[in-house]
């Protein structure tokens, strides 16, 4: 497979929710990448959704970063489990 | 009085050259190279392969092969860093008025180190030892062998894959590096995002531009452990396995603290470096402390002035202070990053503040220029004082020092959006950020 190809592989596999990507590729005695990672897409803490560059939200409390994808579910979500959480 | 300066990279020398310029003549101490880590292992040759590397996607976007080998690139980042060291660090030891002593110092009393065998005692003294490479503990990981920035600008083999453990401004630039060089490269970082200090749309921003030139980009891993084997360095985490040929740790770095300071009464923070007030002054009043050794942020600029400052507190005895607030911090990717004072999240806390972002596809230079990823963030408060600025976009770099201004002076958006600035150029974007708390600037003709 061409470089080319594996990184539009690559491209297309990380848009995906969640996947386990496996792929193994050895030319000669140097190594190309060899990945068995699951990756976990960020979501809202509060509602699950999707969160991207549009609509990052974040609240930082006692030291801990906490992800939103708008500031109505940060409310809710400390609302909920308090701001010592 | 007798100053006694203990580092030569940029806080040392900017104190060596200060105390000159005030009509004294230190003993500076250095154990190593001189120059420190930014001109040797640090900034210069990292921005220098950063460069060859945008010129191979150039050439590639132009049709050419863009095929320059790690090695060949790294043989002309030699010659620039000992030409660079040379003429900025090592002429400087003899056009300047200094006693310099080579070896490494420990104190021995608050007033005295002692330097291979010799006591130098001194009435004030100012620590600029610098940080080396933090290595976590991590299983099998020394067995396996690393490299850090160290090996990974002058590398002793090439590699066709790259495992980088980390996640901030030095695993961001090393990944770019070697991608651009045709290497394969995987960013594990145990955060939930890249650089998480940074406004979280720049750190999705940057994560999405990297997927799309092929990087691999893992969040919130946590390393288990590392284990050489006949395949490569195989790296277990909590989310699966990684192997390549090798490692890089950019997991940051550590304040060079190795100098018997319980003897001075020099105390720590707790970031690990050397407690210092404002005046960069240290537990002890006749000690002060600048740069990367104070754990602070690790940037050469910063040091340089808390250097100079430092010199100025020790000699003159001026109160100057270091304002951080409105220290601008770059990273060197394509496009760059860069930010000044602070970000949405803190105004918040500070009370009511509004923001406004604004994409650089909708800045004509940036179209021009053919490179429309990114984005700039400003953050004002009720007031429209501008506390923050956070750009993804090319050559960010060159104008964070206009933001760090404005946030340093304390100028408000209708400063800037009286100000006229060039067309057509990427630093507008921060006039057009500005303008967009009043109009949706995407209906607006260009130099409006």
């Amino acid at each position: 497979m061409l470089l080319n190809e594996y990184k539009l592989y690559m491209n297309i596999c990380l848009y995906e929710q969640s996947f386990i990507l496996s792929f193994v590729k050895c030319i000669g005695e140097k190594m190309k990448l060899n990945l068995n990672l699951k990756q976990d897409e960020l979501k809202c803490e509060q509602c699950g959704s999707p969160i991207n560059e549009g609509n990052a939200y974040t609240e930082e409390k006692n030291g801990k970063i906490h992800y939103f994808c708008c500031s109505h579910c940060a409310e809710k979500y400390f609302s909920k489990h308090g701001e010592n959480i | 009085m007798k100053l006694v300066i203990i580092g030569a990279g940029a806080a040392g020398f900017a104190a060596m050259i200060r105390s000159n310029q005030l009509g004294i003549r230190p003993v500076i101490i250095n154990h190593g190279t001189v120059g420190g880590t930014c001109v040797n292992v640090g900034c210069v040759p990292s921005k220098f392969l950063l460069r060859r590397g945008e010129i191979i996607k150039y050439f590639k976007e132009l049709g050419g092969k863009g095929k320059q080998s790690i090695i060949d690139a790294v043989k002309s980042k030699d010659f620039l860093v000992s030409s660079m060291r040379k003429e900025k660090y090592e002429d400087l030891l003899s056009y300047y008025d200094v006693d310099y002593v080579d070896g490494k110092a420990h104190f021995i009393s608050p007033k005295a180190v002692k330097v291979n065998e010799k006591i130098i005692e001194g009435d004030r003294f100012i620590i600029a030892t610098g940080s080396s490479p933090s290595i976590p503990e991590i299983p099998g990981l020394r067995e396996s062998g690393f490299w850090t920035n160290v090996e990974a600008l002058s590398p002793d083999r090439d590699i066709d894959s790259l495992i980088i453990v980390g996640g901030r401004a030095q695993a961001l630039e090393f990944s770019e590096m070697y991608n651009r060089f045709g290497k394969e490269v995987a960013i594990l970082q145990r955060s939930k995002v890249l650089i998480p200090d940074w406004e979280p749309e720049i750190s999705l921003e940057i994560e999405k531009a990297f997927k799309e030139e092929g990087i691999y980009v893992g969040t919130g891993i946590e390393i288990k452990r590392v284990e050489k084997t006949n395949e490569g360095k195989k790296v277990y985490t909590n989310l699966g396995e990684v192997i390549a040929d090798e490692i890089l740790l950019a997991t940051g770095r550590r304040p060079n603290v190795d100098l018997a300071l319980e003897n001075a009464g020099v105390s720590l923070n707790s970031r690990g470096g050397i407690l210092v007030d404002q005046e960069l002054r240290t537990t002890n009043p006749s000690i002060f402390a600048a740069g990367d050794v104070t754990g602070g942020p690790m940037l050469e600029a910063l040091a340089g002035y808390e250097g100079s400052t430092a010199a100025q507190n020790a000699i003159n005895n001026d109160g100057r202070k270091v304002d951080l607030t409105s220290v601008p911090q770059v990273i060197f990717t394509q496009p760059n990053l860069a930010k000044v004072g602070i970000t949405e999240e803190e105004a918040r806390k500070r009370g009511k503040t509004e923001s406004r972002t604004l994409r650089m596809s909708d800045v004509a230079k940036a179209q021009i220029l053919g490179e429309k990823k990114g984005l700039i963030k400003m953050v004002i408060d009720q007031t429209k004082k501008i506390l923050g600025v956070h750009v993804m976009g090319e050559n960010a770099a060159e104008f964070i020092g206009e933001a760090a201004l404005v946030v340093k002076k304390g100028l408000t958006i209708e400063d800037i959006v009286d100000t006229i600035h060039v067309f057509p150029t990427v630093a507008e974007s921060l006039r057009l950020v500005a303008l967009s708390f009043y109009t949706d600037v995407k209906r607006l003709s260009c130099c409006v």
